[in-house]
């Protein structure tokens, strides 16, 4: 498992982050007390409410408690299976470079970028389509091409390497070449792409939950949070408490991405 | 060496092109109409708990007693013949619409493409004089930039920019109408043109990180640290390096995603940033469409939406025959 993290002292910030941020939430829901609807106009940050409460009178704090997590995992689960899918169609149609003659992977990656997929969203959860499924099943249709087309061409830069040249002379199954040398160093040299991926997706996510198409919970998510919080300015701590939930989902991941840039950086004095 | 147009592999590299745009078009559209065809197009009838019908069976049009591929056929054909049908949101031609929005969103797009691109160069020169700690900073808060959602982006100059309500300046919905007939040009020009401050500063904020970090990993390439160390060894300064070497490298670095920048700016982005914003570009009237089951006016957005993508991509292919070696 060594290669999925390459950066591991530096990636000890984001796995605290996120299980912070988790617990953080997860005591305060176990720790809160619900009083029912307060009344239907919403009431300003105080003692007994930390955050204040919406229009409809519920604590935001709850709110945020509760969709932070959902978002949170969500994100995580779908990047992950995102990430994974695109390297390893990208090293399969890097290494196995006569399959392009059939299946010619930037067409078929011409062909989905044409497609809005934002619009597919919209028509899928305005008819209630769209549920946490359809939604992941459509990001790995979507969005694998973000990171398969590095993969691809980094694999197609590694197959005329002399190590492998002389693993496929002494008989060396592809298969197994392609575990041991392909996939680490691809890997390796794709884990920047991570934060970028997730941050398309969660632009993705939160523009669904935005429009009123959130299919994470019963509750109200964060982009509804906001959207409530954009139309009632005149209670800026709605849209505030919302904007501040959507920071903390991607905390984990900024926190990647500067892990990554500063190992990179410090590669680079070593070299130096 | 010079390539003649009458060379085989140009022509052959043409032909392929034009044959593979052709059916990546064809492919995503079809994809498209599927899409709409199955998808119940009026709302009402969903909500009212009735029997959900797809476009097809509610028209009864002749489109439903063919085939899918028949009837997408049947829609390509019209679509040849120029008819793009009638909005039945707008009850006008689709055509009229469509022209109108477009020029909403390619205003939009470019304006705040043109931006981002001479924003983001300007901060690669400053990041390029900058001591290490300088070129932390500024790559952190960009790094940082870039990974904030749009929608966040969007609502925190809402946020910002709500105070000026009553200036005038920067309306978050569109300006009252005004009785007074005697307006100048400039009047028309600045009404016209307030729509556009916040999605555009928006859309700046959210795209000069991008292409800022694209610029630093051009910058960091082998060839143009070598180029970096010869020119310090000649005893230039760094400024000189940047103006003499790097700018004119990174602009025309930017040849490669020009394309794609522009038509996500103008399908991406600019779809979220109309419908927060209420400006009438393609995006916000896309998903007006959506909402209102007007199959026609949707599907020649759809269909815009491919051509824009698939035939840039198609002419880049052409003209820079090293295009797809370099995308990878």
């Amino acid at each position: 498992m060594k290669f999925f993290f390459p950066h591991q002292k530096r990636m000890r910030s984001t796995l605290i982050s996120f299980l912070l941020i988790n617990g953080v939430c997860l005591l305060w829901m176990a720790g809160f007390r619900e009083s029912g609807c307060l009344a239907f106009h919403p009431q300003p940050p105080s003692a007994a409410y930390l955050l204040g409460t919406t229009t409809n009178g519920f604590d935001i704090s709850f709110i945020l408690a509760k969709s932070i997590i959902q978002t949170l995992w969500f994100l995580t689960v779908t990047v992950s299976l995102v990430f994974f899918f695109s390297v390893t169609l990208g090293i399969v149609f890097g290494y196995f470079c006569r399959l392009n003659f059939w299946v010619p992977m930037l067409r078929i990656i011409e062909i989905v970028n044409s497609i809005p997929l934002l619009m597919v969203l919209v028509i899928l959860g305005y008819y209630h389509w769209l549920f946490w499924g359809s939604f992941l099943v459509l990001m790995l249709l979507f969005k694998w091409p973000l990171c398969a087309q590095v993969s691809q061409g980094l694999a197609m830069s590694y197959r005329v390497t002399m190590p492998v040249l002389l693993a496929q002379m002494n008989g060396i199954s592809d298969l197994s070449i392609i575990r041991r040398y392909f996939v680490p160093k691809i890997f390796k040299a794709l884990i920047p792409k991570v934060p970028t991926l997730a941050v398309s997706l969660f632009n993705t996510l939160t523009i669904m939950d935005f429009l009123g198409y959130s299919f994470l919970g019963s509750s109200m998510s964060l982009g509804s949070l906001v959207a409530e919080g954009k139309d009632n300015l005149y209670a800026p701590w709605i849209l505030l408490s919302g904007l501040g939930g959507l920071l903390i989902v991607l905390l984990p991941f900024i926190l990647l991405s500067f892990s990554v840039v500063s190992e990179g950086s410090k590669a680079g004095e070593r070299c130096q | 060496m010079k390539i003649a147009w009458h060379d085989s592999t140009v022509l052959w590299r043409i032909v392929r092109g034009l044959f593979w745009t052709l059916l990546s078009l064809g492919v995503a559209s079809f994809i498209n109409f599927i899409l709409i065809q199955y998808a119940p197009v009026k709302p009402d009838d969903f909500f009212a708990s009735q029997e959900i019908l797809t476009t097809a069976q509610y028209d009864q049009a002749p489109v439903s007693k063919q085939s899918l591929f028949q009837g997408y056929v049947h829609f390509l054909t019209r679509i040849f013949t120029g008819d793009f049908g009638r909005s039945q949101l707008y009850d006008v031609p689709v055509i009229d619409v469509i022209q109108d929005a477009l020029i909403v969103s390619l205003t939009l797009s470019s304006l705040s493409l043109l931006l981002s691109y001479g924003g983001a160069f300007l901060i690669a020169w400053i990041y390029f004089i900058s001591g290490s700690m300088g070129k932390k900073f500024l790559y952190g808060a960009l790094s940082v930039l870039q990974s904030l959602p749009k929608l966040f982006v969007a609502l925190l100059l809402v946020i910002v920019f709500a105070s000026n309500q009553d200036s005038g300046l920067f309306p978050l919905e569109s300006p009252p109408l005004i009785n007074d007939l005697h307006l100048d040009r400039w009047d028309l020009f600045w009404n016209a043109s307030q729509k556009f401050i916040l999605p555009t500063l928006t859309l700046f904020f959210a795209y000069t990180p991008k292409v800022f970090l694209y610029f630093v990993g051009m910058m960091a390439v082998d060839s143009r640290l070598q180029n970096h160390l010869f020119w310090r060894g000649h005893g230039r300064s760094k400024n000189q390096i940047f103006w003499l070497s790097e700018s004119r490298y990174l602009l025309s670095t930017l040849l490669w995603r020009v394309v794609n920048d522009f038509v996500f700016l103008i399908f991406t982005y600019g779809f979220m940033v109309e419908i927060i914003f209420s400006l009438p570009g393609m995006g916000f009237l896309g998903y007006r469409a959506i909402i209102s089951g007007d199959f026609d006016l949707f599907m020649a957005i759809f269909l815009l939406f491919s051509v824009i993508s698939v035939a840039f991509n198609f002419i880049l292919r052409a003209l820079v025959p090293t295009y797809e070696q370099v995308k990878l």
